[in-house]
């Protein structure tokens, strides 16, 4: 911690931020009342259908040993395109209210809070956890390598604590359920959750009722932080284009449903025509 | 523990479209009409279906290269499913034990709570198993949670009397009142049907919504419309819903090798006008 702060010493936050010249002291050395350095982590769902993949396929169904799993991954899932699907659909990934999976996402939750607090008791800093990526999933695929859970190098994964696209199967209150299970208080600085709906599944009277109760239910559960948006088009069309990504997104009329990626494209463009 | 089981093909949660607030929609597989505008061909029959969507396939036949079965029916092994690179083919129907239903449906009654909302059972035709129906519902009043029922009401009224006491909602579809038209559209009578929602507005303690699909061609001919609201006149219901024909159903078609009716498409200003018959 001292070489970080004799390197960095945050120069102009200590200028803005009350009371560091009066006692003193830079931001970094406790300069105020309340310093706060928080690491946030990204890609948790995806390092939890990970984990889940691995128990599964290599410990409990055993379709596979450990080190050829790591070998396939390693060559990007090349020539196993058979077992990469079985693995991808047959499983239930974080998102979809399933426990077994769900636990994992607790663990690795927990242990990272309770990591940042070793630090957060030793400085004048409060070093305190939270998840987010904020769009940066984008920046950081090219760099991605192939996943246990069937995802190939380079593909976009989850953003801040949603699902990974295209895993959860069973609308936003399952979403919701799956964030939910942590411990979320222990996230002091906020852990975000996307809920994204198609425009025509959400334009009935009703729609707005149901909205409010899944925010009651959200507040209900623990959660803290949710953002909620419409499905665009832009996303939409990418739906029609790399259907692998999208299982979720499903249209409903009354009595009538269907997901979206299995509808012929005719149909899928009319639904894309009315989103904004 | 109750073994009896029921072939659903949907368990949908979070639907805002299937009664009040956020709901869990159950679709029962089977129906015993046939209404040629059906927007769910695979709810039509019983047993399960594979369903092979053609617009999604390449042709490149991996899943008959894959498919050990040699006598022709498909087994529902899976395979296929797995080794199609397209996502083209799908498994319709599976069996469920009350049990197993209940479990699904208590997973959001948080959620229920939160928007006064609950299950709704759907279909095809859920009344069709009514044994199973009764049993869910029991566990689902039992468990505090609000139910709705979908139905064509084209079964016995003893079907009706065993679910009463556990059904607060029913979702009530009329096509049409007069009986011929009633008869070319699903290939049933109605007579059954109209006797049902009269019993259950007269006897049963259920709120009662009206569903009517506007079909053109079929029910926006001869004030067929007009004769659904003097029949409901003396009935006893909460709201009507209008649902607009839609085309969408289309691919299930093609993917189950059935033909697909194609109705003109509905003028969009008809429905704001049949709002103000009701
Ligand atoms: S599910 Fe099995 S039996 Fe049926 S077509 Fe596919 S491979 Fe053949
Ligand atoms: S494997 Fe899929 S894409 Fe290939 S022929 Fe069969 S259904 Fe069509």
């Amino acid at each position: 911690m001292i070489t970080f702060k004799a390197n960095n010493p945050c120069t102009a936050v200590s200028l803005f931020e009350q009371s560091c010249i009066e006692k003193g002291l830079s931001y970094k050395e406790g300069g105020t009342v309340y310093n706060v350095i928080s690491p946030h982590i990204g890609g948790l769902p995806d390092a939890v259908n990970s984990l889940y993949a691995i128990k599964k396929a290599v410990f409990e169904d055993k379709i596979i040993s450990f080190t050829d799993f790591m070998r396939i991954l390693k060559n990007n899932w090349e020539n196993e395109e058979a077992l990469r699907k079985r693995i991808l659909s047959n499983y239930t990934y974080f998102g979809n209210d399933c426990d077994e999976v769900d636990e994992i996402a607790v663990k690795i939750l927990n242990d990272f809070s309770d990591m940042c607090k070793t630090y957060d008791e030793k400085t004048p800093i409060r070093f305190v956890s939270g998840v987010s990526t904020f769009g940066r999933q984008i920046e950081w695929a090219p760099s991605r390598i192939a996943t246990p859970f069937g995802r190939k190098q380079g593909e976009i994964l989850s953003g801040n604590l949603s699902p990974t696209p295209g895993t959860d199967h069973n609308g936003a209150a399952a979403i919701i359920k799956s964030y939910c299970k942590a411990d979320l208080k222990k996230q002091y600085t906020g852990a975000a959750l996307d809920i994204g709906f198609v425009p025509s599944s959400i334009d009935n009277d009703n729609a707005i009722t149901a909205i409010a109760g899944l925010i009651k239910g959200f507040v209900l559960l623990g959660g803290h932080f949710m953002q909620i948006d419409t499905v665009d088009k832009a996303t939409l069309t990418e739906a029609q284009k790399h259907p692998e990504n999208y299982q979720n997104l499903s249209v409903r009329v009354s009595g009538w449903n269907a997901r979206f990626v299995t509808m012929s494209k005719e149909w899928q463009d009319m639904i894309i025509e009315r989103a904004k | 523990m109750n073994k009896i089981k029921a072939t659903i093909f949907e368990i949908q949660r979070n639907s805002y479209v299937d009664g009040p607030g956020i709901r869990t929609t159950i679709f029962f597989k089977g129906c015993n009409l046939k209404c040629k505008w059906c927007h769910n061909p695979e709810s039509q029959v019983f047993s399960r279906q594979m369903m092979h969507y053609k617009t999604k396939c390449t042709g490149c036949g991996q899943c008959r290269q894959i498919c050990q079965n040699t006598s022709g029916s498909c087994v529902f092994c899976g395979q296929c499913i797995i080794q199609c690179p397209n996502e083209a083919r799908q498994i319709c129907g599976k069996e469920y034990t009350v049990q197993e239903v209940f479990e699904q449906i208590i997973k959001d009654k948080i959620f229920y709570e939160a928007s006064g909302g609950g299950v709704t059972f759907s279909g095809g035709e859920c009344m069709l198993q009514a044994d199973f129906l009764e049993e869910i519902l029991k566990m689902c009043k039992e468990a505090g949670i609000h139910t709705a029922v979908d139905t064509a009401g084209n079964v016995p009224w003893e079907s009706f009397e065993k679910i009463l006491p556990y059904t607060d909602m029913f979702l009530y579809d009329i096509k049409a009142v007069s009986e011929n038209l009633h008869i070319e559209g699903t290939s049933v009578s109605n007579k059954t049907i109209l006797s049902n929602l009269k019993q259950l507005s007269d006897n049963g303690k259920a709120e009662i919504v009206i569903r009517i699909p506007i079909i053109p061609d079929f029910n926006t001919h001869t004030g067929e419309i007009r004769k659904i609201a003097d029949f409901l006149q003396g009935i006893r219901y909460k709201n009507i819903e209008l649902l607009p024909y839609h085309k969408m159903g289309q691919y299930k078609y093609e993917a189950l090798n059935m033909h697909f009716n194609n109705y003109p498409d509905l003028d969009k200003g008809i429905i704001e006008s049949y709002k103000k018959i009701f």
